[in-house]
């Protein structure tokens, strides 16, 4: 039976007569990397909120580790703007955060940790001096501390510079990968989000419209080339032999097919055709995000994206 | 809950205010007995006027026991530094957000609540404490407890000490009551400075008011009337001479007001959501 970190059951949130979750029920299993998913507006935020017990369910129940005893390091979240005191260093963030939790103040670890989102923990430089950057990242260098089973991340990279992004997602992989700590992630960013994610639950108007894995997600979008031709109509006939082809312009095309590039390019020269642009389109999540949500609200009759 | 008060106390010990405020509590009596004996000196000086008689007069009026006796009373200046301490060092949890690292580490709102208040009451007691020690060494051996036999002034320190505390639990109540319901910086400092301003003085009016509608009609309001009015009892307190009964009202008023202070405080905060 499969390992539970997060439970909820029909989970609503009415702010002023207005629904923000919606009958959200949802199971995130151990060592999973879940993408929250959805616009702004979408309820991600306040499933976060709901699940980090910062705000009470109007009704509904969840539980977090519902299968054992939960110890105060054991979750740990980022919620909106980075939470750290202002008028102290990074340092004494940490040890903060360590007594917090009751676990012992180990400087070289906390050290290591400081070093590991890049920020220099030998620096007396209090907190409000730093950058909007550099505050995400000793707010995430704050859920380490306690090596957490479950991490909740609300839009972690919001203020990194691409490095930063990258360097975040490296270490939410490496957390996931060594110490099996299972994170649920929202983020606006889908690209980003689909290169580490492995399940995404789609949201919109509070309610969760689907849950989706990432090979699921490959094999219900498929992969697709875009060639900008000189012919239309032969390109066409050319790369039918490969999977679908749809025409998107005067002289563009897409091709739904696993097929590498330089093998379409290939046929394409062999029949005589000019390529003039080629591009690989791999943002898959965005698509079925998109068409997920436009379905959603043609069944229901509302105002489509 | 251990640990959240841990984490209290660390940040105390980092806090630049709290150390400012604490220096002006112990500062205090050592001014007002400088100011004193600077005045006498002067007057020497000048004179005008025997230096003895002054001196004298000082230890008649019994700055000592004056000195105590504002301690039951929460206009009094020593209880604002408390105030605008815990309330600025505490609400700043709320202010940089960190309020939800207690949360996201599976305490309770009750365990947060209580916490703050130990250590918004540990910190008026500090002060309280220092004050009354400054008071002690400053300005008990230069003007004496009005010549009082040592039992009596054991009384009237220990008395005004544990009136002291029953003000700074009041005070500091107030201040969570307000820092847990509204979760603002501007409103935590701002709304128990008026409270205890602004309902002594309004009790006060009341009294006057009634003082002179009874003296219209040829009467004098009696003490004991007074007594059983909330704070302005508080002014009757003469740790020269104490009074049991009047002990024990200024008590029950204030253990009544911080009760009502701690159900509002926790109950609103229990079920908030926070940001």
């Amino acid at each position: 039976m499969a390992d539970i970190m997060i439970s909820t059951k029909n989970l609503c949130k009415t702010y002023n007569g207005k629904t923000v979750v919606n009958n959200v029920s949802i199971e995130i299993e151990r060592g999973a990397i879940v993408g929250l998913v959805g616009q702004n507006g979408a309820g991600k935020t306040t499933l976060i909120r709901l699940l980090t017990g910062l705000v009470k369910p109007t009704s509904g129940t969840f539980s977090l580790l519902p299968s054992q005893e939960r110890r105060d390091n054991d979750v740990a979240a980022i919620v909106e703007r980075p939470s750290i005191y202002t008028n102290m260093s990074a340092m004494d963030n940490l040890t903060i955060q360590s007594k917090l939790l009751g676990i012992v103040v180990d400087k070289e670890y906390l050290k290591s940790t400081v070093r590991l989102v890049g920020l220099d923990p030998e620096s007396n430089k209090k907190v409000k001096n730093y950058s909007l950057g550099m505050k995400q990242r000793l707010a995430i260098a704050m859920t380490l501390v306690g090596k957490p089973q479950l991490l909740l991340l609300d839009e972690p990279t919001n203020g990194l510079d691409p490095q930063g992004i990258f360097d975040m997602r490296e270490i939410f992989v490496k957390l996931n990968k060594e110490l099996g700590t299972t994170l649920l992630v929202s983020s606006h960013i889908l690209s980003e989000l689909s290169k580490f994610a492995t399940e995404f639950y789609i949201m919109d108007r509070g309610s969760v419209l689907t849950r989706v894995t990432a090979d699921e997600l490959q094999n219900a979008n498929g992969k697709r080339i875009r060639f900008k031709v000189d012919n239309l109509e032969a390109a066409k006939e050319t790369l039918s032999q490969y999977g679908k082809t749809e025409a998107v312009s005067a002289n563009e095309l897409e091709l739904y097919s696993e097929t590498p590039i330089t093998q379409a390019m290939l046929s394409l020269a062999q029949a005589g055709i000019t390529v003039t642009n080629v591009v690989q389109l791999g943002d898959s999540l965005e698509d079925y995000y998109i068409n997920i949500v436009r379905e959603s609200r043609n069944n229901k009759g509302g105002t489509s994206l | 809950m251990i640990n959240i008060l841990r984490v209290e106390f660390f940040r105390l010990i980092k806090s630049k205010l709290f150390w400012i405020m604490l220096a002006i509590c112990f500062a205090a009596p050592i001014l007002l007995s400088l100011a004193l004996v600077g005045l006498v000196s002067l007057i020497d000086a000048i004179g005008g006027t025997d230096s003895n008689n002054i001196s004298y007069l000082l230890h008649t009026i019994g700055v000592t026991p004056l000195t105590l006796s504002e301690l039951p009373n929460v206009s009094g200046n020593i209880f604002l530094l408390s105030l605008i301490s815990s309330s600025v060092i505490l609400s700043k949890e709320f202010t940089d957000g960190t309020m939800r690292n207690a949360i996201l580490a599976n305490k309770s709102r009750k365990q947060l609540f209580f916490a703050y208040l130990i250590v918004a009451i540990f910190i008026g007691i500090a002060y309280l404490l220092t004050y009354f020690i400054s008071t002690l060494i400053f300005v008990l051996p230069i003007f004496g407890f009005n010549d009082l036999p040592a039992g009596d002034a054991a009384t009237g320190f220990l008395c005004s000490l544990a009136l002291g505390i029953c003000a700074v639990v009041f005070v500091q109540t107030c201040v969570i009551m307000f820092l847990f319901s509204v979760r603002k910086q501007w409103a935590t400092v701002l709304f128990p400075i008026l409270i205890t301003r602004f309902v002594p003085a309004l009790f006060s009016i009341i009294v006057s008011i009634i003082t002179v509608g009874e003296a219209f009609q040829g009467n004098t309001l009696s003490e004991a009337f007074i007594s059983w009015m909330p704070f302005v009892n508080a002014s009757l307190f003469n740790a020269a001479a104490v009074n049991g009964a009047l002990v024990g009202k200024i008590l029950l008023y204030y253990a009544i007001f911080s009760g009502v202070f701690i159900v509002s405080g926790y109950f609103t905060f229990e079920k908030a959501d926070l940001k």
